[in-house]
């Protein structure tokens, strides 16, 4: 039932993982086994988050959505991220919906979880006060 | 209790809406009546003590469709006197001169307007019938008082392939900045997500296609989450991209017609009822602040997932009735998903979204 671009899609869609993957291992390589602290968001109150004063800008689309990251707290204030490790055991994935899943790579080492800044981009700095 | 500090809240005025949107992600898209709007009186006394609880930066006034609530007025007003701005999510297709010249006093950050398609067919294949030329009404009304208009595209499988001509549409209606809100299976909409997610392929034609007005100059930001893995941001450098924030202080929440607090406006999960408790016991309530803690197995090796946390967590709810990998990803990566989709779009079978099939059970059961 599958055509070309399906097939094309999936197996884009894993390669670019493992190259996220191989990207992240080489700038703990870079930076002698330290993470730089960019990847998660802070969660809300937290003193490393870096957008607290951040303001709508004045004439940007909606950003209702999606809207930059903060700054990642330290890993040792990180929550816990996976949903083995979730206080909310209802909203934790199933089993019966990882089983659809393709198959995952392996998972990096614990340390390998903080890596590069997901948003680096000039883009998506604080916004201006309107 | 002290007072928090979130980036929005979004107040959904009224359940009632002019246009009959395929990807509204409003629950209750096919039955507003049963859900309707609050009070005046009760309307106004939240709004106020929510900017008087958390201090949000802005509000954003939604629907249903914003403008068919009389007291829009009174609520930008209520906002006004708090010292914040407001930002509208509208169809445009009910806004007249009267309208905009009343609205303009207000201020607002912008009115933020959809079109689907660059002619009236492919747009109102989306919205429903008799809904173009309105729109463009509106758009021009608020554009003739002065009031910053954002364009939108929802991004489907019907126009990707033309969002380049759609933009020509909004550049030559004056627009500077467009949202590309990919479209999400959440709520009503996830019935349609056989008929309206796009696929990978098609989210990079679309994006390949905006690139050029962006380096025009053109400001456009992809407001549904686009997982690293699924599209290479940094080959769009003149599209800007970001995550959910939910559980961060860049969260926009939804106030719900009925005076319940959502996590955002795709989500139906409720975090409480906001007339009962204050904003500010809501907007830290531990189903908000252990948001991030869940992220999709099949993310787990992946260096963006605190960030990412696997794309729309609303859509993965409606679509597979618990919080996991985003539907847009998953049609590629999980089998039976894709399957599934493909003998819908093969007419061979239906799909019916697992939060949509409890819903009907439920409302059998109640008959």
């Amino acid at each position: 039932m599958k055509d070309d671009d399906d097939d094309l899609d999936r197996e884009a869609i894993l390669a670019r993982r493992n190259v996220l993957l191989a990207t992240a291992m080489a700038s703990l390589v870079a930076c002698g086994g330290e993470a730089d602290g960019g990847t998660a968001s802070a969660p809300a109150g937290s003193a490393a988050t870096s957008t607290v004063t951040a303001t709508a800008s004045e004439s940007a689309p909606l950003p209702c959505l999606t809207v930059e990251m903060p700054k990642e707290p330290p890993p040792s204030a990180s929550a816990p991220n996976t949903a083995s490790a979730s206080a909310d055991k209802s909203a934790a994935p199933s089993a019966s919906t990882s089983s659809r899943l393709a198959a995952p790579i392996p998972p990096p080492a614990p340390c390998l979880s903080e890596a590069p800044k997901p948003f680096p981009r000039p883009c998506l700095s604080p916004p201006k006060k309107p | 209790m002290s007072r928090p500090k979130r980036y929005s809240l979004a107040i959904e005025l009224t359940a009632f809406c002019n246009q009959k949107c395929g990807y509204c992600y409003n629950d209750w898209r096919d039955e507003p009546s049963t859900i309707g709007s609050l009070p005046r009186e009760e309307l106004l006394g939240l709004v106020d003590r929510a900017l008087t609880e958390v201090e949000f930066d802005h509000v954003t006034l939604t629907g249903g469709e914003p403008f068919a609530r009389p007291e829009i007025f009174d609520v930008l007003a209520v906002i006004q006197k708090h010292g914040k701005r407001a930002l509208i999510i509208s169809n445009g297709g009910i806004v007249t001169e009267a309208h905009a010249e009343r609205l303009a006093p207000y201020n607002p950050l912008f009115v933020q307007v959809t079109l689907n398609g660059p002619n009236k067919e492919l747009h109102e294949e989306h919205v429903g019938k008799d809904c173009f030329e309105p729109t463009l009404a509106g758009i021009r009304a608020l554009t003739k008082f002065g009031v910053p208009v954002t364009g939108c595209i929802v991004i489907t499988r019907k126009n990707a392939r033309v969002v380049g001509e759609i933009l020509s549409l909004w550049k030559s209606l004056g627009a500077t900045d467009v949202a590309l809100s990919r479209y999400s299976p959440a709520g009503y909409a996830s019935e349609q997500v056989a008929e309206l997610l796009p696929t990978r392929s098609e989210l990079l034609e679309a994006l390949r296609q905006a690139s050029p007005f962006g380096e025009a100059g053109m400001r456009l930001q992809v407001t549904m989450p686009v997982p690293q893995c699924v599209v290479d941001h940094a080959e769009f450098p003149h599209v800007n991209f970001g995550g959910c924030p939910i559980g961060t202080e860049m969260q926009e929440f939804a106030l719900g017609p009925r005076g319940e607090l959502r996590n955002c406006t795709l989500h139906t999960d409720v975090v409480g009822d906001a007339k009962k408790a204050s904003f500010a016991e809501l907007v830290t309530a531990p189903s908000v602040m252990h948001y991030r803690d869940v992220t999709p197995e099949f993310c787990a090796p992946c260096p963006y997932k605190s960030s990412c946390l696997g794309g729309c967590g609303a859509a993965a709810h409606s679509v597979f009735g618990e919080r996991g990998l985003d539907p847009f990803v998953a049609q590629h990566v999980d089998d039976v998903f894709g399957d599934k989709l493909r003998a819908a779009r093969k007419g061979i079978a239906g799909f019916v979204p697992a939060t949509r099939l409890a819903r009907r059970s439920a409302e059998g059961a109640a008959r």
